[in-house]
């Protein structure tokens, strides 16, 4: 998320002002699902974390 | 204006704010009209901030999360929320001043906000143990939060912690298991959950709170598994060569946005 130029601590109004838009797109996003919605989404976010190759073992 | 802190990066900007509040002083006191000189440094040292921050390195990112000018938690609370009350306590040891938290309204939404709050000036960051918490803290993080999902209301966490308190007192009362147990109850807890690393986002410290449906990381903020100098002074010894290890450690919001640690900018 952007921060205002020279960081958050130049301007905490227009920061505090982005924060607030940028809530309230994550909120109406995730606010009206229903519970095992919710939680069937948050295991697979939390599941697709972290990345990696499988190099196989039969080359040395 | 009160007078900003610099950063070592920021000396040039420093330098010209410098000269623009000198020339201010010898305006209030000459007849000669330099107001447009004084415009045209302000419009330089704007310019200048734009191109220092456009390319920033993550050690340098790193010292913009800590700034102690940075807003904090509660900045954020008393600017997006109304009707904040804070609640206290973890109801089985202390209150944790570390972390703060309570009832709110989000645009008329009734919810519970919480996050960690580092302190301003050297009292309030004693008070407050720099942002670090202990197990209480974290329990009473989970008392909201269950508080939240009694009554059905979305929950708000801002992740501001250098890491979870490494004292003995800590071990002693289940520093992991606190932080272990928020995990578990987070992901599971049956509301949404709108987590946003606000400055800096310290392991185990941060994770006890930060497990969410949305997670958004400001630019300028930091998250990682230990902090740099942390990272350094194990792996090489000295805490010398934290700058080598903000760049390994992948900390900053854009690089965490290529291994989708987060949801959304």
């Amino acid at each position: 998320m952007n921060e205002p130029v020279g960081g958050a601590l130049r301007d905490p109004r227009q920061m505090a002002a982005f924060l607030k838009r940028a809530l309230n797109d994550a909120f109406r996003q995730v606010g009206d699902l229903k519970v095992k919605d919710l939680l069937e989404r948050r295991y697979e976010r939390i599941k697709g974390y972290g990345r990696f190759t499988d190099t196989k073992a039969d080359s040395k | 204006m009160a007078k900003r802190t610099f950063l070592d990066f920021e000396q040039p900007i420093a330098d010209l704010e410098g000269k623009i509040e000198e020339l201010r002083y010898v305006q209030t006191e000459s007849a000669v009209d330099i107001s447009e000189e004084i415009d045209q440094l302000s419009k330089k040292s704007q310019q200048l901030t734009k191109d220092i921050y456009s390319d920033l390195t993550p050690w340098q990112i790193t010292k913009i999360a800590r700034h102690a000018e940075r807003p904090y938690t509660l900045d954020y609370v008393n600017e997006i929320f109304t009707d904040f009350v804070e609640l206290h306590g973890d109801r089985h040891f202390a209150d944790d001043l570390s972390i703060v938290g309570g009832l709110a309204r989000f645009n008329g939404t009734a919810c519970m906000v919480l996050g960690q709050q580092k302190g301003r000036d050297t009292r309030e960051r004693g008070l407050r143990n720099f942002g670090m918490s202990k197990p209480e803290g974290y329990r009473k993080a989970l008392r909201l939060m269950k508080t939240a999902e009694k009554f059905k209301l979305p929950v708000f966490t801002f992740v501001d912690t250098p890491g979870a308190y490494p004292g003995i007192d800590a071990e002693e009362r289940g520093q992991s298991e606190a932080i272990g147990r928020n995990i578990f109850e987070m992901a599971q807890l049956e509301v949404p959950i709108i987590t946003t690393i606000i400055g800096e986002g310290g392991s185990g410290g941060a994770l006890a709170i930060s497990v969410g449906d949305q997670v958004l990381m400001l630019q300028y903020s930091i998250y990682s598994v230990i902090s740099p100098e942390g990272c350094a002074s194990i792996l090489w010894k000295t805490s010398d060569k934290a700058q080598e290890a903000a760049e390994a450690l992948g900390i900053t919001a854009h690089r965490l946005k290529s291994l989708v640690l987060w949801t959304r900018s």
